[in-house]
């Protein structure tokens, strides 16, 4: 490696691929088929209290997920997804991303060790229960070996990681970088937040005609990823444009294709975004009420935006017409500073 | 294009040493206390481990009102280091243009800890459902330091478990790099948790005395708490605002094993990868470095793979090599934050801390004598390794060079 000569040059960053787990399984394609399917389409599976994605560790490939838990491994199962047959380069980075991690590992294990004594705590919930248990496993299956990452950001993880990402690709330090986040459900924090009035009950909807919920947001799990690389800027294909945390926020310049408020569907989220989006945008676009994914989607647990971003992704990249501009992906959480993600490009023809 | 440097413009630190780099350097100078039995968490092992922990009375002159409760410790230990760090200068910075990134592996765990203790046992007494899922996830502390300190770009964690200190400086120096930020309040956290205190002891790492880091009888770490911060700041920002360098973040690199769980590549490759990728963004030589402060954290399989990276980018028994976490313990998210204040340190003061004693050791590396010795130190490298296959070496240069 040599001292970057590129490292404050603004190079496009392309998306190479994208990849989706969420309630319709491990394949982009078919969220996105759900997400245009005519409003009020039963999600496709609704398995337990949260919408959990019809998936286990150890339908990955290779036996992979065996001992994987299942933040991690819904991780992978979207990094997979997002690569498709390419195989990575050796020195290509990752950058992760989940608001709370390995969270059924580190409760079961304080669980275990509450019940039964820490003499008999578990060394491998252990292991597993660290953040970084998803870099470790997606690496070694990947067989990666590029700086890896681990973001925590609350609702707005994918979005620090986006950031992260394009200023380790900016810098030199990496020619390609797989980004993704995920997150997973669990039965006591589900309990918690239903208790504290922020987790919808299992058998709320959303308004059919407002996509708003009144008694707190609906529960998901899932993740998103994108295998990205740095480009010269003007090249044909998907480009992540901008990804900015905080005073940052900027709306890119022209017209725009289409915005997205990622808000829970909980409506004092959907009015903060509303009130957000005025204020970068007032004037220029139609805001609607409806947050931009349907319910079934939403990612309580911290995950929306990696495949909120990674849908937008996939389905420019599986389209040869130009969009009329690029996309506003938007996020004002309750705890941390807003986000915003701007894709651009359509996939070559 | 002109690379812009990276200055070490402040550092703040608080362990079990307390609070500020006097007691730190003295503590290094005179080898530091031994550890105690935990205080501060519950144990039902039968011979808990000793640890590092650190004194209440490290907090007790706090810069600003403290959020008290030990679910918010972490929070704590991270604004009397971050204010300790970038308090003075932060007048003289954009606050839209200032970052926080906070490495941490555990963040306010122990709240939660005792919710699930609650659920699962009862008898503890109301515990509040609001901090325990407010306070689990580990950006809680980024944003609180954020807003403490007004900074208003990016704010986040870094969780690569024992890289993660060392990994958010990487991050920050990136951001800065490419015009992301003008300057970053950047460093790691982490607060003694029953997850990491009894997750260590079920995979037998923890040792029932001392650390004896690269010592062939070595048998383990000690836990020990803390937080360390470093301001990093573009050369021109740190001129034009008219803040003088104490030292250079000249390098930075991180690589990952994709080997095991929790045990590092066994030849170290790793490891020499990310220290010779930290060089070569120096522009600098092996030959160059004064001092390896090692991560050196007592374990078996830890100290014997680093030995050999360093070896094989250093040459064997070439340069000084040290751990400190015998002085410190193993404060897990924070100790690459804290390896690179004392690196600042030993640059600023020509003092290279010791070793501790050792019966036998590898000779792949010259270690420091316990007590340390004085020298010039011009560069330092600072390497982390940590569960997941993760390794990160930063190379740190004094403000002279």
């Amino acid at each position: 490696m040599s001292r970057p000569a590129s490292l404050v040059a603004r190079r496009a960053v392309y998306v190479r691929g994208a990849g989706v787990v969420s309630v319709t399984g491990a394949c982009a394609a078919r969220a996105i088929d759900f997400i245009d399917a005519p409003a009020g389409t039963p999600a496709p599976s609704r398995s337990g209290p949260a919408r959990h994605a019809p998936f286990q560790p150890a339908d990955l490939p290779g036996g992979v997920g065996r001992r994987l838990g299942r933040q991690p491994a819904l991780a992978l199962a979207a990094v997979l997804d997002a690569l498709g047959a390419r195989r990575p380069d050796g020195d290509t980075a990752l950058v992760l991303s989940t608001a709370h991690g390995a969270m059924s590992e580190s409760i079961d294990f304080l669980r275990g060790a509450a019940a039964h004594g820490a003499v008999a705590a578990s060394p491998l919930l252990f292991s597993n229960s660290l953040h970084n248990a998803m870099a470790g496993a997606v690496g070694r299956t990947l067989n990666v070996r590029g700086p890896a990452l681990v973001i925590s950001n609350g609702p707005v993880s994918f979005e620090s990681a986006l950031v992260s990402t394009v200023a380790l690709l900016r810098s030199g330090r990496a020619r390609s970088v797989i980004v993704g986040g995920s997150d997973a459900s669990h039965p006591l924090v589900e309990r918690g937040l239903r208790a504290v009035g922020l987790l919808a009950g299992p058998d709320a909807s959303a308004d059919p005609a407002t996509g708003l919920t009144d008694g707190g947001y609906p529960a998901a799990e899932g993740g998103g990823a994108l295998v990205l690389e740095c480009g010269e800027p003007g090249m044909p294909g998907v480009r992540i444009d901008d990804a900015a945390l905080g005073a940052s926020c900027r709306l890119p310049e022209g017209a725009l294709g289409s915005v997205q408020w990622l808000a829970t569907g909980a409506r004092r989220s959907v009015e903060r975004h509303r009130a957000a989006w005025q204020f970068l945008g007032v004037g220029r676009v139609d805001v609607g009420p409806r947050p931009s994914l349907p319910a079934a989607l939403h990612g309580v647990f911290g995950s929306l935006s990696a495949v909120a971003v990674a849908v937008e992704c996939a389905r420019r990249l599986s389209t040869a017409v130009p969009p009329t501009g690029p996309s506003v992906l938007l996020q004002v959480p309750d705890h941390t500073p807003p986000a915003c993600v701007v894709v651009a490009g359509h996939g070559v023809a | 294009m002109a690379v812009e440097r990276i200055a070490v413009a402040g550092v703040g630190v608080v362990t079990c040493a307390g609070r500020g780099t006097d007691r730190t350097l003295g503590a290094l100078r005179n080898g530091g206390a031994h550890p105690l039995p935990p205080v501060g968490i519950r144990s039902d092992l039968p011979s808990p481990p000793p640890v590092f922990e650190v004194p209440e009375e490290a907090l007790a002159e706090p810069p600003v009102r403290l959020p008290g409760g030990r679910g918010r410790r972490a929070e704590r230990l991270a604004l009397v280091a971050a204010l300790d760090c970038a308090g003075a200068s932060l007048q003289r910075l954009d606050p839209e243009r200032l970052g926080v990134i906070v490495g941490a592996t555990v963040g306010g765990m122990n709240h939660t800890e005792d919710w699930v203790e609650h659920e699962t046992r009862g008898g503890l007494g109301h515990v509040a459902v609001r901090p325990a899922i407010r306070h689990l996830p580990l950006w809680d502390v980024p944003n609180a330091l954020a807003s403490r300190i007004g900074a208003r770009g990016p704010a986040f964690a870094v969780a690569t478990a024992c890289t993660s200190g060392s990994q958010a400086l990487t991050v920050a120096a990136d951001l800065i790099g490419t015009g992301v930020c003008d300057a970053v309040v950047a460093g790691g956290v982490d607060v003694l948790a029953r997850l990491t205190y009894h997750g260590f002891a079920s995979l037998g790492l923890l040792d029932a005395a001392r650390c004896r880091p690269f010592d062939s009888a070595r048998a383990g770490l000690n836990l020990g708490e803390g937080a360390a911060f470093l301001l990093l700041v573009g050369q021109g920002v740190a001129r034009r605002a008219g803040l003088v360098p104490i030292a250079w973040l000249e390098g930075w690199a991180a690589t990952a094993d994709a080997h095991h769980a929790t045990a590092p590549r066994p030849d170290g490759s790793g490891l020499a990868s990310a220290m010779r990728n930290a060089l070569d963004i120096a522009g600098a030589g092996a030959g160059s470095i004064d001092w390896v402060h090692a991560h050196g954290t007592g374990t078996r399989n830890n100290d014997d793979v680093e030995a050999e990276a360093i070896a094989s980018v250093c040459g064997r028994g070439a340069v000084p090599v040290s751990s400190t976490k015998h002085v410190f313990g193993h404060t897990l998210g924070a100790a690459g934050a804290v390896s690179a204040v004392v690196a600042v340190l030993a640059a600023k003061h020509g003092f290279v801390p010791g070793n501790s004693p050792v019966s036998s050791a590898s000779d792949a590396v010259a270690l420091v004598p316990p007590g340390g010795f004085r020298r010039p130190v011009r560069r330092v490298l600072v390497n982390a390794m940590g569960f997941g296959g993760t390794n990160c070496a930063l190379l740190l240069a004094g403000a002279v060079a």
